[in-house]
């Protein structure tokens, strides 16, 4: 598993989707820096909102791309054969590839984090907002909820790669499947509360979200963002249950697909 | 190229149609969620965003009424959005949309307990456009909790307790003030708070005999002492602040302040407007 997860970092670096998709999120904080002038009173939290939401979204591509790059695209030029030489498990070289590319994403994480996080002390220049960000702790486990929202993605898109036989099937379920799992959350409440007198919305809507909720698990609850950006803490037992929720799917799924890619012939 | 010079002046001389408003379109929610990617807090950026840039000088009504629900949607998304409580309250009540004001004020005020504007500006919604002074007075005591200065808390109080005395529940002015004075923190703010309560049991007690002498003689009272004399109140009620109680020419109650000029050290004092 070593040599496998070791050939996917070096090979993350080498990939030029995943510097583009990069190169994207370095803009991308770029951006939410001078997002800040739109601002009336919280410049450094809309630099940290708008950042945020790149970095998140930067992640997930990186996530994804990485998942098409060190198998997708393996399975479908047959060089997996090669790899499935070496005297090692199916298992072991698909956790070693899933490894890498959590190192991988939380390096760049790790990277355009700080570069947010030094973004978001600019912002503003000289005017100090009334109620200040907090870019301590609270930023750094915001960050690390991103990277395991991202880290879920790459779950999901592994068990499509393991299956699929069209190159370009992995990277739409995975775009479908972080866009979902981040927006059902926030769907589930807004119909819970009445969709705004709109039943006729609700009674469209309700079905399919009572199968969904428990198909596709909830991103938004790994978005922690509310505590850096206003002081206001998540609930601990609420962080722990969406963490342990995210690393049972996310198992789930890696257990699936190692148990499907062991089944899959190479002709 | 001459006929695309002469093209070109043509269209020209067509004049270009003026451009849409900014506000024709507000989307459903979980659309503006899946617009953003599934991220709820850019789709609350994006409408707040619309918002800011908004150009309210040529907007018509039905113009407002979609950015009062924008604004709306955008606090359902992000209750906690600083911008979006700080543009609705500047612009929402002034152009007929005080209920999306008020909605995005009030959920700003629950997500954000460290922060004494959002309570505040509903208060002073309340007072001002909804002529609803004993509302504005809970709101504003709402806000005195949020603020963390001690000295916006005590003022805060201060005008929950003048607004709750102006308005035409006295019952309930009484009893808010009492509550105040017995969790004021400050002793000194209790005191004047228990004053308050006496200045508005002698104006009760004074209104009860004024609808007794009415009843009795069909006329309005001239003065206090009228009362005195009539038998329906025993003495004259001694004002806590040393104000003076009249009627004005409609019979209404009201209060005279004492009013105190200082000048070469000394003080003198009336009751004179």
């Amino acid at each position: 598993m070593l040599q496998f997860f070791l050939s996917s970092w070096r090979a993350g670096f080498r990939s030029r989707a995943v510097l583009g998709y990069f190169l994207l999120g370095l803009a991308l904080v770029v951006f939410a820096y001078f997002a800040a002038s739109f601002s009336l009173r919280q410049l450094k939290t809309v630099t940290l909102d708008v950042g945020f939401s790149g970095l998140r979204f930067c992640l997930v591509f990186i996530s994804i791309t990485l998942v098409q790059d060190l198998v997708g695209r393996e399975i479908e030029r047959r060089s997996v054969v090669f790899s499935l030489s070496y005297p090692a498990s199916r298992a072991s070289y698909l956790l070693g590839r899933f490894f890498g590319v959590l190192a991988l994403s939380a390096s760049a994480a790790l990277i355009l984090g700080l570069l947010l996080w030094l973004a978001a002390l600019a912002a503003g220049g000289g005017y100090e907002q009334e109620h200040r960000v907090a870019l301590g702790f609270p930023y750094w486990l915001a960050l690390f909820g991103f990277w395991l929202d991202a880290s879920v993605v790459a779950a999901f898109v592994l068990l499509v790669s393991s299956v699929a036989t069209v190159s370009l099937l992995p990277l739409a379920a995975g775009v479908a499947f972080a866009i979902i799992g981040k927006a059902i959350g926030p769907v589930l409440a807004y119909v819970a509360s009445g969709a705004d007198q709109g039943e006729a919305l609700a009674h469209v809507y309700q079905p399919v979200l009572a199968i969904a909720k428990w198909v596709v698990p909830d991103l938004s609850s790994l978005d922690w963002r509310p505590w850096p950006m206003y002081g206001i803490a998540p609930d601990t037992g609420f962080v722990q249950a969406s963490v342990l929720v995210a690393l049972l799917y996310a198992g789930g799924l890696i257990g699936i697909s190692v148990w499907v890619f062991g089944r899959r012939e190479f002709a | 190229m001459a006929l695309f010079v002469l093209a070109a002046r043509w269209q020209q001389e067509q004049g270009r149609p003026s451009p849409p408003s900014d506000m024709v379109i507000s989307l459903p929610i979980p659309a503006q969620i899946l617009s953003a990617v599934g991220d709820r807090y850019l789709a609350a950026n994006l409408a707040v965003l619309r918002a800011v840039v908004a150009t309210t000088e040529t907007m018509t009504r039905e113009d407002f009424v979609i950015l009062g629900r924008i604004q709306s949607d955008a606090a359902w998304l992000n209750s906690a959005h600083e911008d979006n409580y700080y543009v609705a309250a500047a612009i929402l009540p002034w152009n007929g949309e005080m209920a999306a004001a008020q909605n995005v004020l009030s959920r700003a005020s629950d997500a954000r307990p460290f922060d004494w504007q959002p309570p505040f500006y509903y208060a002073f919604n309340e007072f001002y456009f909804n002529k609803n002074p004993a509302l504005g007075a809970e709101w504003l005591r709402r806000a005195a909790k949020h603020a963390r200065d001690e000295e916006y808390s005590l003022a805060f109080d201060q005008i929950a307790a003048l607004w709750v005395a102006k308005g035409p529940d006295i019952e309930f002015a009484i009893r808010m003030h009492r509550d105040m004075a017995k969790t004021a923190k400050h002793k000194e703010f209790a005191a004047y708070l228990e004053k308050r309560v006496v200045r508005l049991e002698n104006q009760r007690a004074v209104e009860a005999a004024v609808r007794q002498f009415r009843a009795r003689f069909a006329r309005d009272p001239e003065q206090i002492e009228d009362l005195v004399r009539g038998e329906f109140l025993k003495t004259v009620p001694v004002d806590p602040f040393g104000a003076v109680y009249l009627f004005d020419s409609a019979g209404r109650f009201i209060v005279r302040e004492k009013i105190c000029v200082e000048a070469g050290g000394r003080s003198a004092c009336s009751n004179l407007r």
